[in-house]
């Protein structure tokens, strides 16, 4: 249960400036979505707060400054799950999720029971306790989305952030794992922060919206107000009719027939 | 549920098989050599050892000294040795999450015996000195090696690591032979240690690497929690709070000494570094609370079994140990290097 604030962020890898003055505000146990086009700095926003990127301006998470944080501290408050996790080879499942008790361990200690029986509890609550002892690169992509989601959980944060997490997995395990991330939030109060890809997804499962383009906030919102026809032509290119309905905002591709309408349009220029 | 997790897994039934190896190469190497040495006489010997106990082995006086003064000590060397070379190999391989990355290939022993020639041609050799200048060679040799690959580029692989250190290792094997040649007097002593040897030793080179692989080892298995935290990558661990740096640094200087301590006495032993913690993951798996003890022990029956090889396929003369180690761990290297290619 935290809340995060992002005040004229700027950062930048090398000479390329990723994010420009950007400024994002999530309320304690809130959940948000990040859309926008690739390139627009989604990635790096997320990477940022995880203490992943340097960067100028201001991000506070219930009012203390990230820097002023030990890494521990900072894992402790903010869990990240990858955009491409890397799986050990051989590794068990129940020691790969047991990896998010890092930041609770002082450096020249190992795990103790307590450690493990939160690690246990993740696995319990994401549904895995029956691979608990399986290699974690032998589990379906499903499964092994998951297991990440479980070892970010057993960290304990108030702020979770999510980085393209149902790329790759089919419709029933995008809607499974994403209604487990909501079960999270609602029985833990954690902090939900997601950079998203598809549209329909973002307005589905977010009370937040904020439409990323070229590194700043260009639109933010309730789904509704930031997932309109206008502004997904003009940021992603791409030519859509967007349907209102109870659900929220449902993102259609319109089909051009005779194969010139849709102008080549590059959002990073 | 049955499961455990690995910090509670005692890995019991590995160590009792890798304890025993040790043993049984213990004893084998124990008994090996010119003068006859009965098992039965030196089990007895090891049981008069032990306090409170008086047995009589039926030895001579020259077979006893034989024993104590010739044999052990050469064996617990090459424990030692081994031992030390191959929790390096192993520690190396977690901090540079690297499979390749060995105290030989990192161009590591290449450097701690250039600093280690560099002290007995300057007649400097003694107790504290050639061990401090092996490290002080191995310390620069690692540093250059990971600046070197991390110049290489963003896209640091596998085989950039290697490179660098082969090409470190060819650099600082040439400096260290442009040394030796040019000191005439001490090139025969040079020659003889840079091969790998463990012959001639006495209890004062037990007593010269013991500390140091006593402190290094301490520190690298409290690291293997950290490691295995790494080997989900620099940056997914850096999220998880782990102080990556601070792990890089203690791993490295940790893995550094025991190098640079097994050098200094006993040349260039190559490839036990890759040799044992591989065979060791072949069969316990990826964690290195598993890998790190067991690399320690392990190690050390490897050495001492290499030894015996060295001491009796051309006897009497002795083939360098670094011959063996080198002969059975280059094909070793080559799987080695094609599962990493399959793997991607």
């Amino acid at each position: 249960m935290s809340d995060l604030s992002a005040r004229h962020v700027h950062a930048a890898y090398g000479d390329r400036v990723v994010l420009g003055d950007l400024s994002v505000d999530v309320a304690s146990g809130g959940s948000l979505a990040l859309i926008g086009p690739n390139g627009a700095g989604k990635s790096t926003l997320l990477r940022t707060v995880a203490g992943l990127v340097k960067y100028r301006g201001e991000i506070a998470v219930d009012g203390v400054e990230l820097r002023s944080l030990s890494r521990s501290e900072r894992a402790r408050l903010i869990a990240l799950v990858p955009q491409a996790p890397l799986f050990p080879a051989g590794m068990t499942v129940l020691d790969y999720v047991l990896l998010g008790r890092t930041p609770h361990i002082s450096y020249w200690r190992t795990e103790n029971a307590d450690d493990v029986e939160v690690a246990r509890r993740s696995i319990a609550a994401l549904d895995l306790a029956e691979l608990v002892d399986r290699s974690i690169n032998t589990l379906s992509g499903g499964e092994r989305q998951r297991a990440v989601l479980a070892r970010a959980i057993t960290q304990e944060p108030g702020v979770l952030l999510l980085d393209e997490p149902t790329t790759g997995l089919d419709l029933g395990h995008q809607q499974t794992f994403l209604e487990l991330v909501e079960q999270i939030r609602h029985n833990q109060g954690t902090t939900v922060v997601s950079a998203v890809h598809d549209l329909t997804l973002a307005a589905r499962y977010a009370d937040e919206v904020v439409l990323l383009a070229d590194g700043s906030a260009a639109a933010s919102g309730p789904p509704a107000e930031v997932i309109t026809e206008e502004l997904v032509r003009r940021h992603y290119g791409a030519d859509v009719r967007v349907l209102v309905t109870e659900g929220g905002p449902v993102v259609v591709p319109r089909i051009h027939t005779d194969h010139t309408t849709v102008s080549t349009h590059d959002p990073t220029k | 549920m049955t499961s455990v997790a690995a910090s509670q897994r005692l890995g019991l039934r590995p160590m009792v098989v890798a304890v025993a190896l040790l043993f049984v190469a213990a004893l084998a190497s124990i008994v090996t050599g010119a003068a006859d040495l009965p098992v039965r006489g030196v089990m007895l010997e090891m049981v008069g050892w032990l306090p409170f106990v008086d047995v009589d082995s039926g030895f001579t006086q020259l077979q006893q000294d034989v024993l104590w003064q010739l044999r052990v000590p050469r064996v617990v060397i090459g424990a030692l040795v081994g031992a030390a070379l191959s929790v390096a190999g192993a520690a190396y391989q977690g901090v540079f999450r690297n499979p390749l990355a060995d105290p030989y290939l990192l161009g590591v022993a290449a450097g701690a015996g250039l600093g280690a020639t560099l002290a007995i041609i300057t007649g400097l050799a003694t107790t504290l000195v050639l061990p401090g200048s092996a490290f002080a060679g191995a310390l620069v040799a690692v540093l250059v090696t990971y600046g070197l690959a991390k110049l290489g580029g963003s896209g640091r692989t596998t085989a950039t690591l290697v490179l660098a250190g082969v090409a470190v290792a060819s650099f600082f094997t040439a400096l260290q032979t442009y040394v030796q040649q040019t000191s005439s007097d001490t090139v025969r002593e040079v020659f003889a240690w840079i091969l790998g040897r463990l012959g001639t030793f006495g209890w004062s080179e037990v007593g010269l690497v013991v500390p140091f692989v006593f402190i290094s080892s301490v520190v690298i298995l409290a690291h293997r929690r950290h490691l295995d935290v790494l080997s989900v990558g620099e940056g997914e661990a850096a999220a998880l709070g782990l102080d990556v740096g601070r792990v890089r640094i203690l791993v490295v200087l940790a893995a550094t000494l025991a190098t640079a301590a097994a050098v200094a006495v006993a040349g260039l032993i190559g490839f036990v570094g890759i040799i044992v913690p591989h065979a060791i993951r072949l069969m316990t798996g990826a964690s290195y609370r598993a890998i790190l003890p067991l690399s320690l022990v392990g190690g050390a029956a490897f050495l001492v079994f290499a030894d015996i090889a060295a001491r009796t396929i051309v006897s009497p003369a002795e083939l360098p140990i670094g011959v063996i180690t080198a002969f059975v761990g280059a094909p070793f290297f080559a799987v080695i290097l094609a599962r990493t290619r399959t793997a991607g």
